[in-house]
């Protein structure tokens, strides 16, 4: 780890067969970063980190939490009240979800202010676009499912809003729902959505974000 | 990076202090961050009047049988008629439900057709032991497993 004059028995046995430590590496540990970086630089990172947490305390409210009408609140409650820790696990994914806007917003100013997001770099504005739409997405799916009074009138003037759009308003608005009104069915819907759909679009997002970044490199200096 | 002035071998023992503390204290946030995960997973306990379990004695008609909770494990009340008998639903063989069976009057285990008769006896099949019985008390219409 830190610099080691000699590799473990394991790791020379798996270079052998990997070949991957020249890569690792160039690309860790012997990375060189610009000279002009500063703090502001690590909120793109600081975006990632949450997302990891925001991941790994999902999966665990997930083990349980019920998506019904009738039992969502109640798994809610006991993940708080009964479980061990999970009062601190509820509360780190739902602050760790408003922090995550936060800090990608703080990253676009960032790169808005910098023009970080000029020739060569258009494709890393574009995919930032779509994961900064898709952290929305999935912080407002979120919101529902623990099925309080603030989730469901949440949902309700959130599904609201495309109906204001001409002629597929409407349709948006049944369809993000599932039904006329927010119900059991949206809930499933969001509760789907929030923990496969969106998840895995933001790290396809995220992967070819990255991907970019470290084709041009980071912007500067200016 | 040792520019003379250092003693060589002070540097590496400082060297050496530090990437103890990196280490030590890298475990310890390690630690720290895997405990609560872990305790979250584990069982929870439910404290419920030290197992104490009631059934009405209108729900349980002679010849029938109800499946329980008893204190976390799956257990058994069957009326058999002459009173009430409460036994360990899991088979003592590999741990299936055994489940009774009203014509025959006997328990049966699904997974190696294991047989039990109302106390618990074994009359058939590989299970290595009998049932365990538990005490069970009538009261106020109510059929009554554990507690005080």
């Amino acid at each position: 780890m830190f610099a080691s004059k000699k590799d473990s028995a394991l790791l020379d046995w798996l270079e052998e067969r990997f070949t991957i430590k020249e890569e690792l590496e160039k690309n860790t540990t012997k990375k060189m970063v610009p000279p002009h970086i500063n703090w502001l630089y690590c909120l793109g990172g600081l975006s990632l980190t949450i997302f990891i947490i925001q991941v790994v305390t999902g999966v665990f409210l997930m083990m349980y939490y019920k998506p019904t009408p009738e039992l969502a609140y109640g798994s809610i409650e006991f993940i708080v009240k009964e479980v061990p820790y999970g009062w601190l696990i509820q509360r780190v994914h739902s602050i760790g979800a408003n922090t995550m806007i936060i800090l990608v917003m703080a990253h676009m100013v960032r790169v808005l202010f910098y023009n970080a997001y000029q020739k060569p770099r258009e494709l890393h504005w574009i995919s930032g676009i779509f994961l900064f739409g898709l952290t929305l997405i999935t912080s407002f799916t979120g919101y529902l499912l623990p099925w309080t009074q603030l989730s469901y009138w949440g949902a309700t003037v959130g599904t609201n809003m495309p109906g204001s759009a001409p002629i597929i308003g409407e349709w948006m608005v049944r369809m993000s729902r599932g039904s006329e009104q927010v119900s059991g069915v949206t809930l499933t819907r969001f509760f789907a959505l929030h923990v496969v759909v969106l998840p895995a679009m933001i790290s396809a997002f995220a992967g070819w974000h990255f991907v970019m970044i470290r084709r041009t490199g980071v912007a500067g200096p200016f | 990076m040792v520019d003379g002035t250092i003693d060589s071998d002070a540097l590496s023992k400082r060297r050496k202090f530090i990437k103890g503390l990196i280490g030590f204290f890298g475990i310890a946030t390690v630690a720290g961050v895997t405990y609560p995960f872990v305790r979250y997973l584990q069982p929870i306990k439910q404290q419920e009047g030290e197992g104490r379990v009631e059934i009405a004695e209108a729900d349980l008609p002679p010849g029938k049988a109800v499946l329980i909770n008893y204190k976390g494990n799956p257990a058994v009340v069957i009326n058999t008629g002459g009173g009430y008998i409460a036994l360990t639903a899991v088979c003592p063989h590999l741990g299936c439900i055994v489940k009774w069976q009203e014509e025959e009057g006997i328990l049966f285990c699904p997974c190696h057709a294991g047989k039990f008769d109302t106390d618990g006896n074994v009359l058939a099949g590989p299970p290595p032991r009998p049932l365990e019985k538990f005490p069970v008390r009538v009261a106020g219409g109510k059929v009554i497993l554990g507690g005080v």
